[in-house]
């Protein structure tokens, strides 16, 4: 094993590592204040990667990576703002309702984007290289790394520490804990909570929107895309701790290097193991990692 | 207990399974090959509902895994005949069943602790394991391009062509249908059945009469999981050809979907989904591609506005009927 | 637990609320099923009446007048059915795999309008019934089913991915009866294992061992002759394990020295392959051998190049047909050979059969065919041509068990790419073999071949009857 190697085992194991926590500390952020586990996150991945995707699509001919990446930021706030509509005219109603109902609405809700996606964007796949090619790439070691790539991995460190900073150093962060700690307590303070809820709900969504922005330098858009990320999100979120964020990261860390090593060793079974993880955490620690124990309703 | 109206119903159930079955059997020959497929379709797809609202319904708990013991149920058939050469239909189910059982005693020693978001997760891996590993395991399953099934023998009597096996299963689906309904109307009318539904009302309020809790949730996901697994080996030889595609996730979002349209919380609500969603399925698939989209938004507008599904409809209706 | 029924007033609005939403939704959806893009099935319900008698072949009833009862052995005794001959395309509509099927769609349509245009087949017009691949090999059985029991289809061709062939190769020999044309599905389980005997399965395109084969023999003597470190990536399914057994079986062959490092088996339409490309790389091959194709080739190629993946090893991909007019030089790199199956643009040479069929195909759809479209082409005429046939001899439409006879004569015959022989053994056809060195050349925006390696089929196929992996034991 060598240093080349080594170099890049471990850079894709961050890599993967940075595509999947934008979409993961989403979905535990959502769970974690509003107390859905939310299975429209697949699709609005998918959304935020098509939206990037026609928006770049005006400004092909040009190369200026700043723009690019303003754009994508751009796109996933779009996105997010459909989460927020979404929240505020469907999901609303049903918070009073059994958690069967909620879940059911979000896989509904998912089904039906999945479809409009199909209408609006066609059933062929889409790629955009100009972003990519433009910015090139370093040899280290031996081994080559597109720029793209680092930076990809920088802007998901970024936006992390976004959240970070939004949640724990401003007021609205403030508010959004004391929602998450105690709902009706909040409520008595005289805290706006339905509006906190459409708040986060479109918080989340953006973040997956965000890591579904991220892949579309280097990937092709097809239908059906984002589903395995999705499916990982979930393990990562079920590994960690539904609704803690540093139980979002841990499981990660946990599933990339997992499927690093599953790749290079059992190319046969990569995905495999990844479920016998966190079937195997839900086994032991029905909680996660970091989960906060919840009373049986 | 025996109060006239609870006497009437039950009258009126056995009477409309045995209506049931006779309707199914008198229009066989005028259905063709192609619609008595889709009534097989139905009934087997019927069976899963039953045992995954017996979960639902009844205890509360979603499950987004049960494609994986149905999964489960197929692929013992099918790997049975492949590398066992085993031909008769009665055994295959037998093996199906003894595997889905130890699977499933083992796995609801887990799953009868969680509660429901956990539960969902716990059960949507399960499948997702089902499914990675049907999927992957190339040498043994054939992946994705899926196992051939060839059944030529019901009890001892052997089929000349698969036209006249398809004939004669009909009714084998049938019977084993109509006891699979019977088995449930039983249960859950029984002391079993009705702690059950206390325990989804308050499980807390149950624990302290000094009832194990554990244990009913145990039995209650046992029997769903032999439900799933029967209905998936009543399924192989039916199809014909098994692939991974039903061992996945969207296949057991159809489950929920089906179970809901029916109206989880009737008895019968499973059994009328499963015939409106193949129907719909069916006919959808020919005028429109967008057969998810109305999935989605049929059962966006079921949770929002009908969450007692097509029987809470009808419950309505008679009991309006009923007050004049 | 639902909130407990209000009564009136409430209960009134909330039907009403819903039978106009359920109303605008299912309007909604139709709306949404008229084309924009999308395909629509053309399905004409059928006024027919089926005699099925257990354990009889079933019937195929044509609609109108004239209503026939076939018994198991009889034939069919009136002139030529009336309405129209449905043809089932099942192909891939939509999806990664699209870029490959849309070939077949596009020459089924070409094919279908000139043969309206002049008539008809025996003056019966063609109707396409489509069926989208992409909906899972589970979901196509029954649409398969479908179509040929509910809508009377009486022909099958544009078949595509080797799953979907092998498993419905037992449904339409025992229990459907139709003649079919795959125009790809190459995995050779299907004339191996699965349908040694056919009687109604055709396979138009060249099959696997042909690529590998080919493949192997140019690696061996041209491409790269020292090779001794060979990795492979493949789609995980019946055609790509497929393909990785045969390549490496027969480059052992030809150079029992050689390793074998590292197999990669990304699913079909993954969409992330960095870590394999990162895994290959580290494997230290020094030749990378794939069947990737269409959508997962640009993927894969794309994701890999910027990762200098093509600077340090020689890349071979059977199946660069799959896409050729899309390999544009700006991303797909030079010297990959690149696998054509039957058809490439500019062979053979000066042959205006070629020239004209490519030509009308491009000003259509911009671009040139590939083997699904040649594949699909080929089974309709030979489906027609057996249809002529069976008229003129026996002076009415022939029943599906004649055409399918007639057809494994009709079916050799001279195509846009040069004369194709379908054998009578194992109903597969073949013809010349392709491949080709990619290179990036002025006058034209996707790569070009250079060397061309063109192999009869003599050289690189099984004879019939034999196995691959015997054959290529044996030699």
């Amino acid at each position: 094993m060598d240093a080349g190697f080594l170099l890049s085992f471990l850079f894709n194991t961050f890599f993967y590592f940075s595509i999947l926590i934008s979409v993961s500390v989403g979905l535990t952020l959502i769970f974690g204040v509003l107390g859905i586990l939310n299975l429209t996150h697949g699709a609005f991945y998918a959304l935020g990667a098509y939206f990037t995707i026609s928006i770049f699509s005006y400004f092909t001919g040009t190369s200026n990576p700043v723009l690019y990446t303003i754009l994508l930021i751009v796109a996933s706030f779009s996105v997010g703002v459909i989460g927020m509509l979404t929240e505020r005219l469907l999901i609303r109603p049903v918070y009073r309702l059994a958690q069967e109902y909620q879940l059911l609405l979000t896989f509904s809700i998912s089904l039906v984007i999945y479809d409009i996606i199909r209408y609006i964007w066609g059933v062929m796949p889409y790629l955009h290289r100009e972003f990519f090619s433009s910015l090139g790439y370093v040899e280290i070691a031996g081994s080559i790394f597109p720029l793209y790539y680092i930076l990809l991995i920088g802007m998901s460190l970024l936006s992390l520490l976004a959240l970070y900073l939004l949640l724990y150093k401003t007021k609205i962060g403030l508010l959004i804990r004391a929602a998450s700690m105690d709902k009706d307590m909040a409520i008595g303070l005289g805290i706006n909570v339905k509006m906190l809820y459409s708040l986060v709900f479109g918080l989340g969504v953006m973040l997956a929107a965000y890591g579904g922005a991220l892949q579309v330098p280097f990937t092709a858009i097809t239908l059906g895309m984002g589903g395995e990320e999705t499916n990982m999100a979930f393990a990562i979120i079920a590994i960690g701790g539904l609704g803690s964020l540093k139980g979002a990261l841990l499981g990660a860390f946990i599933v990339s290097l997992v499927r690093a090593l599953g790749v290079f060793y059992f190319p046969e079974l990569e995905l495999v193991v990844i479920y016998l993880v966190m079937f195997l955490i839900l086994c032991v620690r029905p909680f996660g990692l970091y989960g906060k124990y919840e009373r049986r309703v | 207990m025996n109060a006239p109206q609870f006497r009437r119903r039950r009258v009126t159930i056995y009477m409309l399974m045995l209506l049931t079955a006779i309707i199914l059997t008198v229009i066989h020959d005028f259905l063709g090959p192609y619609w008595s497929y889709i009534v097989m379709y139905g009934l087997t797809v019927g069976i899963i509902g039953l045992g995954f609202n017996l979960l639902l319904g009844y205890n509360g708990l979603l499950s987004f895994g049960h494609a994986g013991l149905f999964g489960i149920g197929m692929y013992t058939v099918g790997l049975s005949i492949r590398y066992f050469n085993i031909d008769s239909l009665e055994l295959l189910i037998l093996l199906a069943i003894v595997v889905g059982f130890l699977i499933a005693s083992i796995l609801g020693y887990i799953a009868s602790r969680l509660i429901l978001v956990y539960f969902a997760l716990f059960m949507l891996a399960f499948g997702q394991i089902i499914f990675t590993l049907v999927y992957k395991l190339y040498n043994i399953t054939l992946g994705s391009d899926g196992l051939p099934i060839t059944v030529t023998k019901i009890f001892n009597i052997s089929f000349s062509s698969r036209a006249e096996f398809l004939y004669y299963y009909y009714y084998f689906v049938i019977i084993v249908f109509i006891l699979c309904t019977l088995f449930m109307w039983i249960l859950v009318n029984s002391h079993f059945g009705k702690t059950i539904q206390a325990i989804k009302f308050d499980d807390i309020r149950v624990t302290y009469i000094g009832i194990p809790v554990h244990k009913y949730r145990y039995i209650a996901f046992l029997i769903s999981a032999l439900y799933a697994t029967i209905a998936g080996a009543i399924y192989a030889p039916l199809a014909g050809h098994i692939t991974p595609d039903n061992v996945s996730f969207v296949f057991s979002g159809e489950i929920v979907y089906l179970t809901l349209l029916g109206g989880m919380n009737s008895f019968s609500g499973p059994i009328v989904g499963a015939f409106v969603y193949t129907l719909i399925k069916v006919y959808l698939s020919t005028i429109t591609e967008y057969w998810q989209f109305v999935m989605g938004a049929t059962l966006i507008v079921i949770v929002l506005l009908f969450p007692n599904g097509i029987m809470g409809l009808v419950g309505l209706a008679s009991s309006k009927f009923r007050k004049r | 637990m639902s909130e407990p029924k209000k009564v009136g007033r409430r209960t009134f609005l909330n039907y009403a609320t819903a039978i106009v939403a359920t109303g605008v939704i299912v309007g909604a959806a139709t709306y949404l099923a008229t084309p924009k893009g999308a395909t629509t099935t053309v399905t004409v319900p059928a006024a027919t009446t089926t005699v099925t008698v257990p354990g009889a072949a079933t019937t195929v009833t044509a609609p109108g007048a004239t209503t026939t009862v076939t018994a198991p052995g009889g034939k069919t005794t009136t002139g030529v059915p009336q309405g129209p001959l449905k043809i089932g395309l099942t192909t891939f509509l939509s999806g990664p795999s699209a870029l490959e099927g849309s070939h077949a769609e596009a020459t089924a349509e070409l094919f279908v309008e000139e043969i309206n245009a002049s008539g008809g087949i025996l003056g019966r017009k063609v109707e396409l019934v489509k069926v989208d691949e992409a909906i899972g090999t589970d979901a196509l059985i029954k649409a398969v089913r479908k179509i040929v029991t509910e809508d009377k289809v009486e022909f099958i061709t544009g078949l595509v991915s080797s799953g979907d062939g092998t498993s419905l190769a037992p449904i339409i020999e025992k229990e459907l009866f139709v003649p079919t044309v795959y125009s790809t599905a190459t995995t050779k389980a299907l004339i191996e294992d699965v349908n040694p005997n056919p009687k109604f399965i055709f396979r138009a395109s060249n099959y696997d061992p042909m690529e590998c084969i080919a493949a192997a023999r140019i690696v061996v003597k041209y491409f790269y002759p020292d090779v001794k470190k060979v990795a492979g990536i493949n789609p995980d399914y019946a055609f790509g394990r497929d393909e990785w057994a045969i390549f490496t079986a027969a480059l052992k062959k030809f150079k029992p020295d050689v390793e074998f490092v590292y197999e990669a088996w990304p699913k079909l339409g993954t969409t992330d392959f960095t870590s394999h490309i990162s895994a290959l790389l580290a494997s230290g091959a020094e030749l990378v051998y794939s069947s990737l194709f269409a959508g997962d080739l640009m993927t894969f190629v794309q994701q890999a190049g910027p990762m200098g993946f093509f600077k340090k090893i020689k890349f071979v991909d059977s199946v660069c047909g799959s896409i050729y007019s899309d390999l544009k030089k700006d991303w797909f790199p030079e010297g990959v050979l690149a696998g054509m199956r039957q058809c490439w643009w500019t062979y053979p040479p000066n042959f205006p059969f070629r020239e004209q069929f490519f030509k009308k195909y491009f000003d259509r759809t911009k671009k040139y065919p590939i083997y699904t479209g040649i594949g699909t082409w080929q089974g309709l005429m030979a489906f027609k041509n057996a249809v002529e046939l069976g008229y003129s001899l026996l002076g009415y439409w022939p029943d599906a068990d004649t055409i399918a006879k007639l057809m494994e004569r009709t079916m050799s015959m001279m195509t846009p790419v040069g004369y194709r022989y379908c054998r009578p053994e194992d109903h597969q056809t073949v013809g010349n073999q392709i491949f080709g060195v990619t290179k990036h050349v002025p006058e034209y925006d996707f790569c070009q071949l250079d060397p061309l390696y063109v192999y009869p089929p003599e050289e690189v196929t099984p004879p019939p009857k034999v196995k691959t992996l015997d054959w290529i034991n044996s030699w």
